[in-house]
């Protein structure tokens, strides 16, 4: 392993074990939820296409694969970072101690989170979804450059949003408030923009946050084609990795840390 | 002597009640942001199922209109929940068992329940989700030409009231994990409340009797929205379905009962220390 890079990689080993002190009841019951609402979306979408109405191109097999993929890919899909809850409980401060960059330390944290919920979540769902004769496997291979892409935007803004946090004064709860909000309605990650009337998903699709979620599930389920949807993934992370660092740096000089 | 209990509940409640207005008058930009964001996450939330129904005319048995009284239902209950128990994690007591907070209230001179039953009042911060809930059941009521009578406006409050005893039964169940594991159980309470809100806002008319059967008694997220709404439109067959959110409540809030008792006595023996000398959570 490259030795400048070992840091990182421990720091990535260390929160994913970290998963785990959570407990088996916790990781075991926070995903059997998570399964069930997978299944009752599925199941809601085959009783609405059951109604027979224009569904603006997007069949029912694209929308289960969408869904499954959505559900089972969620935590790749909807970066969050611990960024919020370390200023909101203080402990960023310590981060600060390590001799890492505060970026690169929140990049690895999170990475290292991911791997737990892969592995026990979302490899089991896509099998069982296969075994439901659901299409599991990218419709395209633009896929495999939409989700680092997508990855890459879900961290720029997981940072603006901690950059809104030290402007609140580490009212955490408040951003989280907001942010989900905005996420549950912008990403197309739960309901996909093609089946929203009045043409709105058309305008939807073209914010940030739809390039986190729903440009890369709509990669995956060959609703859309790569040129519609990478472009846009590319402009935003061009236009919202600058502003976060830049809105960190200046923002970082009023952080303040109380404790949680 | 119950009579004494009700008028200090009410004593305590107006107490919380200022002090929560008091957060406007003194954090004005916060508190209005604080109202703002609950509203808008709300709307947000229920906008993608409203905006689903117009395209598909409706979902299952269930015409857009009587989706938008669902929603609404989701939202009011949504808004007294944390009207009655978001202020100080009242309601989603593992964050107060795991961070060791409930040694604060153990030394207070005043009852467990006393105290958890009243200090989650939030009639100004907390009211922005209750209101437009309200707000989109009247709406919904006027498109719907619905007969309101008192005994309709009873039943709707009593759904409401089971679907909050639910949501607390449930948190309580879920949070006294936190007694024996502080770290790992404490946002339990949060995980549940998120599950249970989550489904919340679809409909569950269509989906293969089992599924709905566990959408009704397990998990009961069917509870929250749709089967009362269902009830109050007349869209039951009668049976054990009316009498199911109170079933349902009554169940819930004795298992939480049952076990949140077990997990205190546990926590009176082990405690929990979370906090750093320089108070910073652990």
């Amino acid at each position: 392993m490259n030795h400048s890079l070992k840091p990182y990689f421990a720091t990535a080993r260390m929160s994913a074990l970290e998963q785990s002190y959570w407990g088996l009841g916790y990781v075991i019951g926070g995903y059997a939820i998570r399964a069930l609402r997978l299944l009752a979306l599925l199941m809601l979408w085959k009783v609405l296409f059951s109604q027979g109405a224009d569904t603006g191109g997007m069949t029912l097999p694209m929308l289960l694969s969408y869904t499954a993929a959505s559900v089972a890919l969620s935590e790749l899909l909807d970066v969050r970072t611990p960024a919020s809850t370390w200023m909101y409980e203080g402990s960023i401060l310590s981060q600060y101690m390590r001799p890492m960059g505060i970026f690169s330390q929140l990049v690895a944290h999170t990475a290292g989170n991911w791997m737990m919920p892969l592995v026990l979540f979302s490899l089991p769902v896509l099998v069982l979804c296969a075994l439901m004769n659901i299409s599991v496997l990218p419709q395209s291979p633009w896929f495999f450059v939409s989700l680092p892409l997508s990855i890459s935007l879900g961290f720029a803004i997981d940072f603006l949003f901690a950059c809104l946090v030290i402007r609140v004064q580490n009212a955490a709860w408040l951003v989280e408030t907001i942010r989900r909000g905005v996420t549950a309605l912008l990403s197309g990650a739960v309901i996909p923009f093609a089946l929203l009337p009045w043409g709105i998903g058309d305008v939807l699709a073209l914010s940030p946050f739809a390039s986190v979620a729903g440009a890369s599930l709509s990669l995956f389920s060959g609703l859309e084609s790569a040129k519609d949807v990478l472009p846009l993934q590319i402009f935003w992370n061009a236009v919202l990795w600058p502003l976060a660092v830049l809105l960190y740096e200046k923002g970082r000089e009023r952080m303040v840390s109380h404790g949680g | 002597m119950a009579v004494e209990h009700i008028k200090r509940a009410f004593r305590l409640l107006a107490l919380y009640a200022r002090m929560d207005a008091a957060w406007l008058l003194r954090d004005t930009r916060n508190c209005i942001l604080a109202v703002v964001s609950d509203l808008v996450s709300n709307l947000a939330s229920i906008s993608s199922v409203f905006l689903l129904s117009q395209r598909f005319a409706g979902v299952g048995a269930l015409s857009s209109d009587e989706i938008l009284l669902m929603l609404g239902y989701s939202s009011t209950l949504s808004g007294l929940f944390q009207l009655f128990f978001g202020g100080g994690n009242a309601g989603y007591i593992s964050r107060r068992v795991g961070r060791g907070q409930l040694d604060h209230m153990l030394i207070q001179p005043l009852p467990l329940s006393a105290q958890l039953l009243t200090e989650g009042f939030l009639p100004v911060s907390g009211s922005g989700v209750f209101v437009s809930g309200i707000a989109v059941v009247a709406i919904a009521a006027v498109r719907l030409n619905l007969a309101l009578t008192f005994g309709w406006v009873l039943l709707l409050l009593c759904y409401l009231v089971c679907g909050v005893a639910i949501v607390l039964g449930y948190s309580f169940l879920a949070g006294s994990t936190a007694f024996y594991r502080p770290k790992g159980g404490e946002e339990l309470s949060s995980v549940a409340i998120d599950a249970l809100f989550a489904l919340s806002i679809y409909p569950l008319s269509g989906l293969p009797a089992l599924l709905r059967g566990a959408l009704l008694t397990v998990l009961p997220t069917g509870i929250m929205a749709w089967l009362p709404t269902c009830i109050l439109l007349n869209k039951t067959e009668g049976g054990i379905l009316p009498l199911l959110p109170a079933l349902v409540a009554v169940t819930l809030c004795g298992l939480a009962y049952i076990f949140f008792s077990k997990g205190l006595k546990h926590y009176a023996k082990t405690g929990s220390s979370r906090y750093r000398s320089v108070g910073h959570r652990s």
